[in-house]
């Protein structure tokens, strides 16, 4: 009698295992990373994306990034994968998450937050590969004999 | 940041010329953003007394302590 009630246990199992799966729906990965780890995911396939401006990604960014414009996000994500595993920073961490909102809500399914962004990144830097300061030939700003600092500010 | 950088201003007086340049507002600063390509602001950019730029420029909002280090870093 047991033996002939294995098969259908295995039987049921497998069913209620297979269900469970097509209902459950996949958790998608959303978390906090620092530079060790987004050094790790980009050598296992993961891409990082800098949704800062050209002109910020073009002073210094991560080797090996992908610069996206948080404005041009929507537009460029529409044809990625969304399975892939994506990194995602910025200056100080409120841009990217704001990108990271973006993708979730469109359905990508691994998505990572720099922590603290550009500001908190120890690692190597690279520059270029954007309309930036190095390329509007920037270094003769008049002074008065001190040095000088420049706030371009928003409002008085 | 303009409290900040007010008190920044008070700190280094003496040491480090501080300009602000009002979006849109001033000419001089229009030709300055030009000339850094400033997209976003708040952008700090700082300058050597030789004219030099010291490093990349800061866009948006940062901590105190990091403008101090840049500050500190001027020749």
């Amino acid at each position: 009698m047991k033996s002939r009630l294995i098969p259908w246990i295995a039987g049921a199992l497998i069913v209620a295992g297979i269900l469970f799966a097509v209902v459950t729906p996949a958790q998608a990965i959303k978390k906090e990373i620092d530079a060790q780890e987004l050094q790790k995911l980009q050598s296992s396939g993961a891409w990082v994306i800098d949704v800062r401006t050209a002109y910020e990604f073009s002073s210094a960014h991560i080797p090996g990034a992908l610069n996206v414009p948080i404005d041009k996000l929507p537009q460029a994500a529409a044809g990625w994968n969304k399975s892939q595993a994506i990194v995602v920073y910025c200056a100080t961490g409120a841009r990217s998450a704001n990108a990271l909102a973006y993708l979730s809500a469109n359905g990508f399914r691994k998505l990572y937050d720099l922590t603290g962004g550009m500001t908190a990144w120890n690692g190597k830097t690279q520059s270029g590969g954007g309309q930036g300061l190095a390329s509007v030939g920037a270094g003769t700003v008049k002074t008065a004999g001190k040095p000088v600092f420049i706030d371009f500010a928003g409002s008085a | 940041m303009k409290p900040l950088v007010e008190r920044l201003k008070k700190q280094y007086a003496g040491k480090v010329e501080f300009r602000r340049y009002v979006d849109d507002v001033d000419p001089v600063g229009n030709q300055l953003a030009q000339q850094f390509n400033v997209q976003y602001v708040p952008t700090f950019v700082f300058v050597n007394k030789d004219g030099s730029v010291s490093g990349q420029p800061i866009v948006g909002g940062v901590d105190v302590s990091v403008l101090r280090q840049r500050l500190d870093a001027l020749k």
